[in-house]
């Protein structure tokens, strides 16, 4: 743990999600009464309206502002919580859930396996993304035919928790298999040790510094499959049907609750077209988080590399103490080399 | 009685996966109602009607917009091959981006090859959306600046091919590019090369000749992981570009059960086979069982 954060590839990357995270934590608890709104309608010294909201990004409002004049970096940080949470949160329990999923599957479902590798490859065929709006969007719309929009979030963190896992249960799984054939593995069958021993004293053991890599890549998976969703149109927390613009030309526009950024990006969508920087924000966002986690993982894997694992076959392909005994020898037949050398070159 | 279950084997196979698929999506489409004992009544009911549609698929029929309907068959027929056309040229696309870059890159200087390295750690970051996104915007901007439209980045009524394949491939190739990457260094190391050096074979050569068709064989092993991974990316790329794919077909029949089931068995069925090839490819090119273990 501690020569994680000497790592630089990892303390660069938990700093930024760290920083990240305090930051949006401060905005809604302190900054957001001290820092101003932006000014819906913009005047000029003679009080003529020069120019109202969208405004496109400059210095004082590095993503813009959008069309209901709100800053959408603040936006975005203000986000920051929701997503990173919800990433992680789903990432836990994923790969909690698949070790121990995966741990049955490779200690007692290897009579089986046909059938639970049906299941796998079920899984493995339709993409996630579907699989996922296959769950979400019947709810979504159950939701909005009550009226409150509000989907019960802990059953949609459940279905994205659900579709990962049977992969990650393959995964996982056969990682068990290839280390339970180890020849250590049945030494210590032979010596006696049952399943839970072996489970105690070598797999887990094996598998804790990779839960952590796991915990990683689920999130990098879940954020990407977060941006899929949104753009998409399915917000995970629940979405609001909001009608704007005034009465002549009512506009039905749908809301994220929170400012979550897959919601940020799913609704700023369709404003592409009309003002290019709202979809900005969330973008960078959510590329820099991405980016962050991915630093993470490969420190976290630089970690792993570092540390020598010797197996059987490294002990004893190192045949160099077997020369130890000879004696040095020397060529009868010497040919002068350095004339090769220099004829070549 | 070996040789019999190998044959039989995938059809067991594809029999009880479409039967998972078919639970999966009777499941999804009644989950709403799961609060009381109605929400199972209708699963079982989505079951019966899921079982119904294979059974009686010439008959089907989809409703598409307010009015038009069609048979299913026909529907399939046209917006089918087309999707799997632009996911298999993207594969090969990508394929050979990542095949020419790795050479590129296998006869750099070490520098050049670590700043590049670190370069596609961080595109690889970056999600498919936005590629998609930048690329919609820089052909639209290039056409307010010059009136010049190079591609129609939103497809109208016509099928457009060129500008979702390639907006498809970017990160695929990327992740080929570092799979193959990965592979040549293992490969260098094994004495045939060494041997080959030795023997004052050129990098060009060896290359070609050993390294190259070694470096396959490991994509192969390799390939379902890349469609399904490219699979997801199309449903986005679909919707995005407004094409009108087989992908987009789903998404909107969503909430019939029987055509979801049918169609993700479709979808299922020839990367079952690229899967059960890939095998037989790198166990006839190898003679080793599983490559990737």
């Amino acid at each position: 743990m501690i020569r994680l954060f000497c790592n630089r590839l990892f303390l660069f990357g938990i700093t930024l999600i760290g920083g990240l995270l305090v930051i949006s934590f401060l905005y809604s608890y302190y900054l957001k009464e001290i820092i101003p709104t932006p000014e819906f309608m913009l005047y000029d010294d003679n009080n003529r309206l020069i120019d109202k909201a969208p405004y496109p990004p400059s210095w004082q409002h590095p993503f813009g502002v959008d069309r209901y004049g709100e800053d959408v970096f603040w936006k975005v940080v203000d986000g920051a919580k929701y997503t990173i949470a919800i990433a992680l949160v789903v990432s836990i329990f994923r790969v909690l859930l698949g070790t121990l999923s995966g741990i049955v599957y490779a200690f007692y479902l290897s009579r089986f396996r046909t059938l639970v590798d049906a299941v796998i490859r079920a899984y493995r065929f339709i993409p996630i993304i579907f699989l996922t709006l296959l769950f979400l969007v019947p709810l979504q719309l159950a939701a909005l035919e009550t009226g409150s929009g509000k989907t019960s979030m802990p059953l949609q963190m459940v279905i994205l928790i659900v579709a990962a896992l049977p992969i990650l249960t393959g995964l996982i799984g056969n990682e068990i298999s290839v280390f339970l054939k180890n020849e250590f593995i049945d030494c210590s069958r032979l010596l006696g040790a049952g399943n839970l021993h072996l489970l105690r004293k070598h797999v887990i053991p094996y598998l804790r510094p990779r839960l952590l890599l796991y915990v990683v890549q689920q999130t990098v998976q879940t954020l990407l499959l977060l941006v899929h969703l949104g753009v998409l149109g399915v917000l995970v927390g629940g979405i609001k049907e909001v009608v704007k613009g005034d009465i002549f030309k009512p506009e039905k526009a749908v809301l994220s609750l929170s400012n979550e950024w897959s919601g940020l990006i799913g609704l700023s969508y369709r404003e592409l077209m009309l003002d290019q920087w709202i979809v900005l924000g969330p973008c960078i966002a959510f590329s820099v988080s991405i980016f962050a986690f991915n630093l993470i993982a490969k420190g976290i894997e630089q970690v792993l590399s570092e540390r020598k694992y010797v197996t059987f076959h490294e002990l004893h392909s190192n045949t160099q103490s077997d020369w130890n005994d000879k004696q040095p020898f020397d060529f009868i037949h010497k040919k002068d080399v350095r004339q090769y050398e220099s004829s070549s070159l | 009685m070996e040789k019999v279950w190998r044959w039989v084997k995938p059809f067991v196979e594809i029999f009880m996966t479409v039967c998972i698929i078919s639970l999966l999506v009777a499941l999804a489409t009644s989950i709403p109602f799961f609060r009381s004992l109605q929400g199972f009544y209708l699963f079982l009911e989505k079951l019966i009607q899921i079982a119904n549609g294979f059974l009686h698929m010439d008959t089907l029929t989809v409703q598409i917009g307010e009015s038009r309907t069609e048979h299913f068959l026909y529907i399939i027929s046209e917006y089918y091959p087309y999707s799997l056309i632009i996911l298999f040229s993207a594969f090969c696309v990508s394929f050979f981006i990542a095949a020419s870059l790795s050479y590129i890159y296998f006869i750099l200087p070490k520098k050049i090859k670590k700043w590049i390295s670190s370069l596609l750690f961080f595109i690889q970051s970056i999600p498919d959306v936005v590629f998609i996104f930048a690329i919609q915007l820089s052909i639209i901007w290039i056409f307010k600046q010059t009136g010049w439209l190079i591609i129609d980045p939103i497809a109208g009524m016509d099928k457009v091919y060129v500008l979702p394949i390639l907006t498809l491939s970017i990160l695929p190739s990327i992740f080929l590019f570092q799979t193959m990457i990965l592979a040549v260094s293992e490969e260098y190391k094994k004495p045939y090369v060494e041997l080959a050096r030795a023997k004052g074979l050129s990098k060009h050569h060896i290359w070609f000749h050993h390294l190259f068709r070694n470096v396959v064989v490991h994509v192969v092993s390799n390939m379902q992981y890349y469609f399904w991974f490219m699979l997801s990316n199309l449903l986005v790329l679909e919707f995005l570009f407004n094409m009108r794919g087989f992908m987009a077909f789903l998404r909107m029949q969503l909430h019939q059960a029987d055509i979801v089931a049918i169609s993700l068995t479709f979808l299922f069925l020839p990367f079952y086979l690229i899967d059960w090839l890939s095998k037989r490819v790198v166990f006839i090119m190898t003679g080793e069982k599983d490559v990737s273990g």
